[in-house]
Formats: structure tokens, sequence, C-alpha cells
């Protein structure tokens, strides 16, 4: 699993590849919260290459969804597959996170 | 000379009977076996002898004139005197000899022995000392008795100090030795004495013996002072093995093997300074030891060598002149001039690496490295065994745990009740061998609806099913209060917010039955889609909901629909858990939501058991593994 992240124009892009399990769930949780701790505001999050998430990484995304509330954070993640997509479903996360098929349409949700 | 057979015969037995006196008593005596209490005793023979020699003369002569008798006395007390010294040399000398035994040695010694022993009886035969018969007896005597005492190996035990103490008590005993055999020549040449050590073969053979020996003692001993040092210091390297040795037993940690490591490595090379810095397989630094060198000047080293391009390789690396690299900005060329560069292999695998410095250039010789790579290849097995150890406790210690977490498990999952003959419930579990997360209870209230729930902790291990517990313990308090399934719920997620740790969820089926009405109100926390066969069709029941635990601090009811279902007899409700979906074949492929509801229509007529049992085999079969990876639970609830 590879995680990697960019500052960019306006926004912080976080990209995910391949699989999120119970062991590279730390490292996502790890680029979260640096994220945080540089004061990023508008996170978006690249979806494109990842195959799989555990309960583990969704627990890393939920367990940081108080934080980006109560410090006006905005996360939006993008070009998912349906097959991740449809754990972020039935687990009725799709209404806590923006999940968007599109960079731009992410980009307006953070702006 | 007296030529007298009475005469000779007493004489022999006289000198006979007192060297097998002194060979057993010196054969026997424990205290010998020490080099130093040898020599010493062979240094208070010779004084004991001079002294009381000395006293004798004097008084002899002091007190009765010279007198012929007094002459003849102190011929006699001087004979015995000298035999008796040189009989306590000859045995002391003979010990020595024989420190380090082979059986060359031995076998040498005796035929020297028995010969010499043989020449106490040429008293017997009258023949000159230039004859033809006494050189072809002394000869070859003469040769065994110096190549005996070439072995002066007992001289390389001695450390510096010892021999300096070994040499004085020689030079003092062959001082002495030398007085007493002038003493006795010049008697010999001045009067005739009847018993005259000199014209007895058997004691010049044993007096040329012990003062053959005793000087090429003096010699060895001094030609080895320059060089004792070297043998001084290579028992200190066996000493600095066996406490290597020692200190690496197991038991002890990994930091205590570096830290005996490093410091033999610099005792043995005698280096100003060093360091150890042990890594993991990504190359990254795990410990870092240092012994003489701060960790500043340990640093700029490590600089020093990465400018000038020198990387670690599986070979030690040697830098005989510090200066000859460049970028000598921050080093103290002073006080490093040499470098020694040393990976700590195990196997193929590098584990560490060592650097030494020494203060003069070119200082590090093939002795001194082979030397230091034999402790770091010792070193090296010892920490590969505290880690497989170490390895080997943990394992251990989480087998233990899990077998205790799994056996309180077990007692958490309720029995599959029989609540009524219209209902038929069965439960299948296939948990990985993991500990796992999946939770189901029933409960029956007074009004006769029944509460089925299914759900899925996230996570495994211990954790997983400590919070599976909290999770009945909550159910099992609130399913008392009678609560439609989306109070329930908004309760449970309240009490499982605070109760889970922040990344912690739950997802949960809520089943209420209520059997006299015939309904079934279906609440969905995230969990799988339960699947309805009713009416000939199977059909997954979507409904809007969100795992109990993720919102936190929100209205968690507006997240949760209800569906309300009039059921009939012949209905079918399966619930499962997301193993059962998720199994995977070698193609990456998911076992899936269409494969279950087929696989379901299919067997549909059989009996509950049966059917989950074939579901079971069918995820199985299909994902070819037989454990599944992530717990799998089916339950089915069957209305007749």
């Amino acid at each position: 699993m590879n995680i990697s992240a960019n500052k960019e124009d306006k926004t912080y892009v976080i990209t995910i590849e391949g699989e999120i399990d119970a062991s590279s769930s730390i490292e996502l949780d790890t680029a979260i919260s640096e994220a945080i701790k540089k004061g990023e505001r508008k996170i978006l999050v690249d979806c494109e290459k990842l195959n799989y998430i555990s309960s583990a990484g969704l627990g890393v995304f939920m367990s940081y969804l108080e934080d980006f509330e109560e410090q006006g954070i905005k996360i939006a993640l993008f070009h998912m597959n349906d097959k991740v997509k449809s754990v972020f479903e039935i687990l009725g996360l799709v209404d806590l996170i923006d999940i968007v098929p599109t960079r731009e349409e992410a980009e307006k949700i953070v702006a | 000379m007296v030529f007298n057979v009475q005469f000779n015969v007493a004489v022999c037995s006289f000198l006979l009977s007192t060297f097998l006196c002194f060979k057993l008593y010196i054969g026997l005596s424990q205290k010998n076996s020490n080099i130093s209490a040898l020599l010493w005793d062979v240094f208070y023979a010779a004084t004991v002898a001079i002294l009381t020699c000395l006293l004798v003369k004097s008084t002899l002569l002091y007190f009765l004139n010279s007198t012929e008798w007094s002459l003849k006395v102190w011929n006699l007390f001087e004979f015995i005197i000298y035999t008796f010294f040189i009989a306590h040399c000859f045995f002391s000398i003979k010990r020595l000899i024989l420190y380090q035994k082979t059986n060359r040695t031995i076998i040498l010694w005796v035929i020297f022995e028995l010969s010499v022993f043989a020449s106490i009886l040429t008293s017997f035969f009258l023949f000159k000392y230039n004859s033809l018969a006494f050189l072809l007896f002394t000869l070859p005597l003469t040769l065994l008795g110096s190549y005996l005492s070439f072995n002066v190996k007992w001289a390389a035990f001695l450390n510096f100090h010892q021999k300096l103490v070994a040499l004085m008590l020689l030079i003092i005993s062959f001082g002495i030795f030398s007085g007493l055999f002038l003493d006795i020549y010049e008697q010999h040449i001045i009067s005739g004495m009847s018993l005259d050590p000199i014209n007895n073969a058997f004691l010049i053979a044993i007096s040329a013996f012990v003062l053959l020996n005793i000087s090429i003692s003096i010699l060895v001993l001094l030609f080895s002072l320059p060089t004792s040092s070297v043998f001084e210091q290579k028992f200190g390297e066996v000493m600095l093995f066996q406490k290597l040795h020692q200190s690496i037993q197991l038991g002890e940690t990994e930091k205590e093997i570096h830290k005996a490591l490093l410091e033999s490595c610099c005792d043995s090379a005698l280096a100003t300074g060093g360091w150890l810095e042990m890594t993991d397989a990504n190359g990254r630094i795990t410990s870092f030891e240092n012994n003489g060198i701060d960790h500043i000047d340990a640093f700029n080293f490590k600089n020093l060598l990465r400018k000038n391009h020198i990387k670690i390789t599986s070979e030690p690396q040697y830098i005989k002149d510090v200066k000859a690299l460049s970028h000598l900005q921050k080093i103290n060329t002073n006080r490093y001039k040499s470098l020694l560069l040393l990976p700590l292999l195990s196997g193929q695998h590098r584990l560490g690496t060592l650097v030494l410095l020494k203060d003069k250039v070119n200082a590090f010789d093939k002795e001194m490295v082979d030397m230091i790579i034999t402790f770091m290849s010792q070193a090296a097995i010892a920490i590969q065994n505290s880690r497989l150890m170490g390895q080997a406790l943990e394992t251990e210690r989480y087998r233990e745990e899990l077998k205790i977490a799994k056996q309180v498990q077990e007692r958490l999952l309720p029995d599959v009740p029989h609540y009524s003959s219209d209902i038929e419930i069965a439960v299948l579990t296939g948990g990985a061998t993991d500990v796992g997360g999946d939770y189901y209870d029933f409960y029956k209230d007074k009004a006769g609806d029944i509460t089925v729930v299914l759900g899925d902790v996230s996570g495994h291990g211990t954790s997983a099913a400590f919070n599976m517990a909290q999770t009945k313990g909550i159910f099992q308090a609130l399913v008392q209060l009678n609560l439609d399934p989306i109070d329930f719920l908004r309760y449970a997620n309240t009490a499982l917010a605070r109760c889970f740790e922040k990344s912690t969820f739950l997802t949960l089926l809520v089943i209420k039955i209520n059997p006299t009405e015939k309904t079934l109100q279906i609440a969905r926390a995230g969990h799988c889609l339960p699947l309805y066969y009713s009416n000939k069709q199977a059909e997954y029941i979507e409904s809007k909901g969100t795992g109990l635990g993720v919102v936190r601090g929100k209205d968690y009811a507006s997240f949760i629909e209800c569906k309300v279902l009039p059921y009939h007899a012949g209905d079918t409700l399966l619930l499962y858990t997301d193993g059962i979906v998720e199994a995977s074949n070698k193609h990456g492929e998911l076992f899936g939501t269409d494969r279950l509801k087929n696989v379901f229509i299919n067997y549909k007529e059989l009996k509950a058991n049966s059917l989950l049992e074939k579901i079971f085999q069918e995820t199985k079969a299909f994902s070819g593994k037989n454990e599944p990876e992530d717990d799998s639970t089916l339950l089915l609830l069957k209305f007749v």
C-alpha cells in the first residue's frame, strides 16, 4: 500500500494506492493526522488506485469525522471504484463523507 | 679413588635410594603442579644446600681445625648434600619438561631416565673419560638429554612479571649450583676424595643435565621477554572470548550483547574508539552503541564515509589512512588515523555495522581483524538467537491471549433458542482461527415479541472479542426496554460511542418479530443487506443505515430507517456477515451477494441447518481455502 500527499494550489491531495488492511491502516492514520497538523483545511483523497479497504481502514476515516467537523476541515473522496464505494454505502458512510466521481466535483465541495 | 666393590655397592644403593625418594617425593607433591612453585622449590633447595654447606664447612674448619677426619666428614657431607640437591633439581626439571605432556615426550623421558639410572652401574667398571666405550654411552644420552631440555614450553605460560621472577630464581640457583660444583671440583683437584662426585659418571651426567637445563631455561626466558606481551595479548583475547560468550547467554538483552561485542572488539583491536550500529531489514537504524568516541564525532565520520562514497558491503573495509579521504573538515585526524569498517552478518542478512578507529596509520593487522570477525560472527549468532527467542515468546504469549479471548467469546454467544414452533432459527459460524467480532443474540419479551440481532465488530483479535462483550452487555440491557428498533439503535449508538475506541464501529441488523401480527421490523445499522425469500422470490432488503459508533454527537436516529414487512408461512430471512460475501478466490473475485442469492435459491428446500452448511461449503469451494479469512456467520429465520 502506498500513500502520498501533495500540497497543491488550494488543496491538499492524499493519494492512496493498493489495499488498506489492518497494518497499512496505520499509514493512512498518519497521513491524515499529518494533514491536520499542517493545518490543511481542504483535503482531497484520490481513490483511483484504491482496491480494497478493510474495517480498520474505514475506522480510520471515521475516527477523524468529528475532528473534521470541529476544525471546519472539508474532505472529499473521488475516483472511487464501485467495489470500494459499495462498502462505504453499506456502512452508511456516504452520508457522512463526501464521495464523488470526479476531481472537479471534489474540488467544488472543499472549496 | 677407591675401587672397592662393597664401597661401590654402598654408594650405588645410596644414590639409587636418594633418587627414588626424591622421585616419589616430588611426584606426589601436589603443589609442584604450579610452575612458579616448582621454580621456587628449586631455589629453596639450592639455598638450603648452600647454607647448610657453608654452615657445616665453617663449623668443621673452625672448630675441628682441618684435620683429616674433619675433611673426610666434610667430604661425605658435601657428597650427600650435593646428591640431594641434584636429585631435587632433576625431578623438578622433569616436572617442568613434562608440563605439557605429549606421548613422544613421555616415552623419550622414560628412556632417558632409565639410561641415566643405568649409568649408576658404570662405577663398577673402570674406564677413562675419553675412551670409546664412554663416548658411545654418553653421546646418545647427551643428545637425548639436550632434546628434552629444549622442551621449555612451560615458559610460554608465564606472564612478563612471572618470567622476570623465574629468571631471577634460576640465575641464583645456577650461581649456587656453580658454587657447589666448583667447590667440589677444587677438592677433586686438591685432594683425592673418597667420595668424589666428579668420578661418578652418574652424578656427572645428572649434573650436566641440570646445568644444561637451567642454562637453556634462562636463555629462553630472557629471549621470550620481548614477545611475552604478544602471548599475554592472545590469552587476553581468549579471556575476552569467554567473557563475550558468557555475556551472550540466553536471557541477555540484545542491547547487552551489543555492548559486550563493542567492548571486546575495541579491547582486542586496542582501538581508540568505535561504534556499533544496528539496522533493521529496511536499513533504518534501530540501535547505536559507542565506545571511546562521542555521538557527534561518530556522526561526522558517517558523513565522511558517505561523502567519500564508501558503502557498507559484506566484506570488511579498511582505510589505512584517514587523511587520504576528502571532506575532512570536521574530523579530528590527530586522534583518528585509521578506520576499520565491518558488517555484522547473519548469513546473507546484515544486522548492523561496526566501525573501529585507531590513532595510528595502518594500525589494523590481519590477526586483529580475524579476531574481530570471529567475535562478530559469535555475536551475530547470539543476536539471532535472542531475536528468535523473543519472537517465539511473543507468539506463544499471543496464542495464549487468543485462546483465552476465544474462550470468553464462545461463552458470550448464546445457544440457538427455540421460541415457538412457527419460527425456526439456525445459526452457523465459521470463524477464522483468529478471534473474531461476529455477534448474535436473541430475546423474547413478555409480550412474545422476539428480537434477533446479528452484528460484526470491526477488527480482529482480542480487542474485537472485548468489544463484542461490551456490545452484548448493551444489547441485553436495552432489549428489556421494549424499544422499537430505531430507538434501540439510537441508545445503543450513544452507549457504544462512549465505550468504543475512536476508530471502532459495529455493524448490526436488528430484527423484531411480532408473531401475533406476523410482522417483521428490520433496522440495518450499516450491516450487510439481509436476504428475504417470499413468494418464490429472493430479494435483498435495502434500507438506509449507518454503522454504530460512526456517528458520535449527532442525531444518529436520522441515519437509520426501519422497514416493516409482513411475513407468511414459508418465508425465510437470511442474515450473514461480510466474511461470507467477501470470500475471495485466487483471481481476487469475491463470492458476492449474487452468488449467495443463487446458492440460497438452489438449496432453499433443505432443512435450516443443512441449508446453512451448504452455503458454507459453497463459499469454501469458491475460495479454495479451508478456513475463511474473515468471520463468517449465517443466521437463518424460517417462518413455518
